[in-house]
């Protein structure tokens, strides 16, 4: 479970950013992915907030810089990772 | 709290000629990641810093020239933007707006006492948002070139609803001879209007008028009429295009701004694309002098249907 989480988050960076899944780390953010624009930065939090059925605060989403603090906040929610 | 850690900014090299603007821009850069690229874009299109410092400046006035309010007006515009990008990508998903009915926004937007971003907030947002967003900034420039420069000596102008009153104020600080008057129905709007032509010291030009648009009949016809993201508010937009018509001179003109396919918390009239816009204009009778069309997200053209679009239009009848 802990492990198809993490798979699960990079699927969807991997399917809202369009690129592959391989390139992700928690390193990942948009220094480095020129599509992780201001939209779809908020398209993967939707998406987020859909898989795992929670929902992100206005102050977390403006502090998501990275995959690392996706996985943070998602973990603060009790989402579970390896 | 204001705490800003970064080594560098993106307008580090304008820090010492610029400090209102600079101050800006080092808040939003460091409150939110999306606003770097903003910033990058803005100073790449070759800013009007003069115009930009003298805003922020104003808007530090607006402020109170206290500087923890300078930053929360600020922070306004980030809590405003990421609003607008979960709406959009909302949007996007159900092919709706939020609300579509006014009796709905008036519920739970313009009188709801949970929501920060009402009244001076949501002014305030929308004032600095002249300056940091690029579409914003560009239909400034837009007005400041074809609106505010080469009329005639003196003449009359309304803008309704005034909104922030920026538009009427710009204007009428570079028209010294000419009149205004400033309309709207909302106590926040009027009230941030008064601040804004006091800032302006403009207040001797113009008129303040706490009216509802649709039942203002004035007993003149003015030489120009600004409206500002009005038409998406609107249940039925062609009954206020009726109005505006009404309210300008044979050889006047009118200066409108709508968004297309933008959702706002507050929208309600849903434009696909920026044709839908032009019919609706050249139904009630106007002709379209200039326009600037602008895509919100830079992947996509100005005249792509379901796209976030920013619509400035000069008509004449």
């Amino acid at each position: 479970m802990r492990m198809n989480n993490r798979k699960t988050v990079y699927n969807i960076l991997s399917d809202v950013l369009d690129i592959d899944i391989s390139l992700i780390d928690e390193n990942t953010g948009p220094d480095n992915v020129e599509s992780w624009d201001s939209f779809n930065a908020l398209m993967l939090i939707s998406e987020f907030e859909e898989k795992f059925k929670l929902s992100f605060t206005m102050k977390e989403v403006e502090h998501v810089n990275s995959v690392k603090d996706i996985i943070q906040v998602l973990k603060n929610k009790g989402v579970e990772f390896s | 709290m204001i705490k800003i850690n970064k080594d560098s900014f993106i307008f580090d090299d304008i820090k010492e000629q610029y400090p209102y603007f600079y101050e800006a821009s080092t808040i939003l850069e460091d409150s939110c990641f999306f606003f770097k690229n903003v910033l990058t874009e803005l100073k790449n299109i070759g800013l009007d810093y003069e115009y930009c410092e003298d805003i922020c400046k104003k808007g530090f006035s607006l402020s109170d020239n206290n500087f923890g309010k300078y930053y929360e007006n600020l922070h306004s515009l980030v809590l405003f933007s990421l609003e607008f990008l979960k709406l959009q990508v909302r949007l996007v998903k159900t092919g709706k707006y939020l609300y579509s009915s006014f009796k709905e926004v008036n519920r739970y937007v313009y009188n709801n006492p949970d929501r920060k971003l009402t009244g001076p907030w949501y002014m305030m947002a929308l004032y600095f948002s002249q300056v940091f967003w690029v579409t914003h900034y560009n239909v400034n420039k837009f007005f400041l070139e074809e609106i505010c420069k080469g009329n005639k000596e003196d003449g009359l102008i309304l803008e309704a609803p005034s909104g922030t009153g920026l538009f009427i104020s710009n204007f009428l600080s570079r028209n010294p001879s000419w009149y205004g008057t400033a309309l709207d129905l909302s106590d926040s709007a009027i009230e941030f209007t008064r601040r804004m032509v006091d800032t302006f010291d403009i207040s001797e030009q113009v008129g303040l008028c706490k009216h509802d648009f649709f039942k203002y009949v004035p007993s003149f016809k003015y030489d120009i009429v600004l409206c500002g993201e009005f038409l998406e508010h609107l249940e039925k937009p062609e009954v206020a295009l009726d109005k505006l018509y009404s309210f300008v001179k044979d050889d006047g003109f009118v200066f409108l701004t709508v968004a297309v396919y933008a959702s706002m918390i507050d929208h309600i009239y849903l434009y696909k694309s920026v044709e839908e816009v032009r019919e609706q204009i050249k139904n009630v009778g106007f002709s379209i002098d200039k326009e600037l069309v602008q895509n919100v997200f830079k992947n996509k053209g100005p005249e792509d249907s379901c796209t976030p679009i920013n619509y400035s239009v000069i008509i004449r009848k």
